[in-house]
């Protein structure tokens, strides 16, 4: 039974955790698309911004699947 | 699932002198050997106009450079050995775990016990659920592991990785500020004190469990997604996730140690200059 338990915890936490990262990476890529859009020239230095800012959402999710990871497979 | 092997922690192939020597370990030195020698044929005999292995390090070097004086314009060229490192070991690494026999390369573990003392930090999935499989690790016959394992899938590579940064982030803050001055750097708004020192333990944290959770979740999603075509394209997208994750990493170290060392407005900027001026120097 705990083993159960914790097998939804992890699908939970993963599920959960994956929401806010998603919303956080759709947002700065809209943002930085727009800011390409209106200012082409800039796009290489908006790109490796935008890389380090969607890295950094993206870290949230990871965290989310290492907690998935140890209540799936350790707990 | 039956079939998927799933470990948190590296797993000991070998026992040297009471030292376990872990696959993820085996990779790691795998990866140095492999960059030591690539330096070494790259630098062997440097000539002006650079041709094949030392026009591609000084191509990688300049771009490193280039990021790191665009970010640090007054300290790059300190900060710059530490961060070209990180990103150099990091994206080899990532890369050379996408290889054909990474983790599909089976070994039988020494004994059983080897893989159990390693859960001091992170478990092993086998060693902390006895329901997994006690009665094959008690009779000696433990399933087989992989000889070799990507090197930032074992949270002590991170985690080692991210030690360094953090001691070099603040050791250079204590070279440019001096221990007093960083410390009232750190304790500027007098009420903000704790929550900027948690904030600075947690880079360490941060940054090694973005690398090892990218790089071990790649490896499952790799493990799950085996089918011919499907796994070619998550290949491709595992090439570009192991650059971006090494950027990230570096990245961030360069920009914390560039915020440690960057001296307030209106604080003798000229004068500090100076004296790293000298002190750079004598150092080169």
């Amino acid at each position: 039974m705990e083993g159960d338990v914790s097998k939804l915890a992890a699908g939970l936490a993963i599920g959960i955790g994956g929401a806010g990262p998603g919303i956080a990476i759709g947002l700065g890529a809209r943002a930085a698309f727009e800011a390409i859009g209106r200012n082409p020239e800039a796009e290489g230095a908006i790109r490796g911004a935008m890389i380090i800012g969607l890295g950094l959402a993206e870290a949230v999710a990871i965290y989310a699947f290492v907690v998935a990871l140890v209540l799936a497979l350790v707990v | 699932m039956e079939g998927l092997h799933v470990s948190l922690a590296g797993e000991g192939i070998l026992e040297i002198a009471g030292f376990t020597i872990t696959n993820s370990l085996l990779t790691t030195w795998i990866v140095m050997a492999v960059l030591l020698i690539l330096a070494w044929a790259g630098t062997r005999n440097i000539t002006l106009v650079p041709s094949g292995l030392q026009n591609l390090w000084e191509m990688i070097l300049e771009f490193l450079l280039g990021l790191c004086s665009s970010t640090a314009p007054t300290y790059a060229r300190t900060i710059f050995p530490l961060f070209a490192t990180l990103f150099i070991f990091i994206v080899t690494a990532n890369w050379m775990a996408l290889l054909p026999g990474v983790n599909s390369i089976t070994v039988q573990p020494p004994d059983a016990h080897a893989a159990l003392s390693l859960g001091d930090l992170v478990p092993t999935a086998h060693a902390a659920a006895p329901a997994a499989a006690p009665a094959a690790a008690a009779e000696g016959h433990a399933s087989p592991i992989p000889l070799f394992r990507a090197a930032n899938a074992d949270m002590n590579t991170t985690l080692a990785m991210a030690v360094i940064a953090f001691i070099m982030i603040h050791a250079s803050g204590i070279r440019i500020h001096g221990v007093l001055g960083y410390a009232k750097e750190i304790a500027t708004p007098i009420f903000l004190t704790p929550v900027k020192v948690v904030i600075e333990c947690f880079v360490p944290v941060s940054l090694s469990f973005r690398l090892f959770g990218n790089v071990f979740g790649g490896e499952m999603l790799l493990t799950v997604m085996g089918f011919p075509v499907v796994a070619v394209l998550f290949m491709l997208l595992e090439l570009l996730f192991g650059l971006i994750q090494a950027v990230i990493f570096s990245m961030l170290t360069l920009v914390f140690t560039a915020l440690a060392v960057t001296v307030p407005e209106g604080h003798g900027v000229s004068d500090h200059e100076e004296n790293h001026g000298a002190e750079g120097a004598v150092a080169h």
